[in-house]
């Protein structure tokens, strides 16, 4: 684009009485940056979109000089920037089968996806001038997403008096308000789209939904909780916050990983891999039944009940491995080992199932049913 | 980022700028670089902004057969810098009480 058909384009797209001011500041910048040695080509593009241009330029102009609050003391300040972070309520509906790809994505917030008897998915979700959300659709894509995040999903910040009031904002508003709201998620009892959940500081839970695609919640510093479903395969994952997925039923993979707090894994079934990792806390399987499950923590205890499997592996260090596994022990090739502790399992045995356990400074105790 | 958000710090970046001397739309660009990515559509409102609150004046320059705008910081202009560093220092404090309670 001519440096002429860049500032046509401009003038066009501004109010007629705004227009001279802003043609003549960027005729001057693009003759600046030529003889700066950039072609006109170059220098019309480093302008940036003419939409994007004239939209600040007629707001700037339309704007009054900015009142910054002059002797209002810092705290009825911080009060006003509370009063102006007012959630409102949103309600988005879809069809269910125009749907095959369902992405939640919030911050702060917890997020529900439960079943309900129309065939419809509606999101509950809230948006504020000052945290902005909205729903977007992409042929058979629907999701919600925060505004304010960049594209790498951060939220920038620059320490600019104005944004640490805000910043102070967020932090009250977070303690105030944040955490009272959730997003919340109905689709029918058979949703045929994969499920995607992303959020922070809020738990994410999931309830009597059989999914036909893939689905994946994640959260950090909170619980993520699944309980009567089923899915294609399964990823769960926090950190620093207790998983439980309790009565599913899934055909591929179930990856459940946290850190810093337990996992439960109770009446499950995944046609390839149940894995599931911790650290430094607990995980308990109980009526479990996959091809293969790795229970995998530290500084902790694993506890099994019943685990159906061609491969078991349960690692731990510091804590006891204990329960009950179904067959006898010669169903078994075994490898085991523990230090400084009890280990009732033997090592190096022959069978036509796998099991490994490990442990230190701890017990080893796996009974047989039979 | 919503540009909003921005403007403090825009805003007292340019006065900064100002403040060491007279300058044009380009060399302000040019001369916060590294400090603060401008854009011309960033610049521009921020600008007129400052213009319209008096922060800043402007005048015109005749350079190589064109016309060049110059701006000049204010007494109010300074006077804003002085607010935005004692606001700064405020906001600091509360951060800083804030972070300490909380940690």
């Amino acid at each position: 684009m001519t440096k002429a058909e860049f500032l046509a384009a401009l003038k066009r797209a501004l109010p007629e009485d705004e227009a001279e001011q802003t043609l003549a500041f960027y005729n001057e910048m693009i003759d600046d940056r030529m003889e700066d040695g950039m072609s006109e080509e170059e220098a019309v593009a480093a302008m940036g979109p003419v939409s994007q241009l004239a939209g600040r330029a007629a707001a700037a102009e339309a704007e009054a000089p900015k009142q910054d609050g002059g002797d209002q003391p810092i705290k009825e300040r911080i009060e006003q920037k509370l009063e102006a972070w007012e959630p409102q309520k949103m309600r988005f509906t879809a069809q269910a089968e125009t749907v095959r790809d369902l992405r939640i994505k919030a911050r702060n917030m917890p997020v529900t996806v439960t079943s309900w008897d129309r065939n419809e998915i509606d999101i509950v979700y809230y948006t504020s001038e000052r945290e902005p959300y909205s729903v977007t659709v992409d042929g058979s894509t629907v999701s919600l997403a925060p505004d304010w995040l960049n594209e790498d999903g951060h939220f920038e910040f620059s320490f600019t008096g104005e944004n640490v009031l805000d910043l102070l904002g967020r932090v009250f508003t977070g303690v105030r308000k944040q955490f009272r709201l959730t997003v919340e998620v109905c689709v029918p009892r058979e949703l045929a789209a994969r499920l995607t959940v992303e959020t922070s500081n809020g738990g994410v839970s999931m309830e009597n939904i059989d999914c036909w695609g893939d689905v994946s919640l994640s959260t950090r510093n909170a619980r993520v909780q699944v309980k009567n479903a089923s899915a294609k395969t399964i990823t769960l994952v926090s950190s620093n916050g207790a998983v439980s997925l309790v009565s599913a039923k899934i055909s591929g993979a179930a990856e459940v990983h946290t850190s810093n707090s337990g996992v439960t894994v109770v009446d499950c079934s995944a046609g390839d891999l149940l894995d599931v990792k911790t650290s430094n806390a607990h995980i308990e399987a109980v009526n479990d039944r996959a091809k293969t499950v790795n229970l995998v923590t530290s500084n902790s205890r694993i506890t099994v009940g019943n685990i159906a499997a061609e491969d078991i592996t349960l690692k731990t260090s510091n804590g006891r491995i204990t329960g009950v596994l179904p067959g006898c022990m010669s169903d078994y090739a075994i490898t085991s080992g523990t230090s400084n502790g009890k280990n009732n399992l033997p090592n190096g045995t022959q069978g036509a199932k796998k099991l490994s356990a490990h442990t230190s400074n701890s017990s080893i105790d796996i009974q047989f049913s039979e | 980022m919503d540009a909003q958000l921005k403007r403090g710090l825009v805003e007292a970046c340019v006065l900064s700028l100002l403040a060491r001397g007279d300058s044009y739309g380009y060399l302000i660009i040019k001369e916060t670089q590294g400090v603060i990515e401008l854009s011309e559509s960033t610049l521009y409102p921020v600008l007129r902004r400052l213009e319209a609150a008096g922060a800043v004046t402007v005048y015109t320059v005749e350079h190589a057969g064109r016309l060049r705008k110059y701006y000049a910081i204010t007494g109010a202009g300074r006077t804003r810098i002085d607010e935005f560093l004692t606001e700064w220092d405020d906001v600091k404090r509360v951060y800083e009480f804030i972070r300490g309670e909380r940690q």
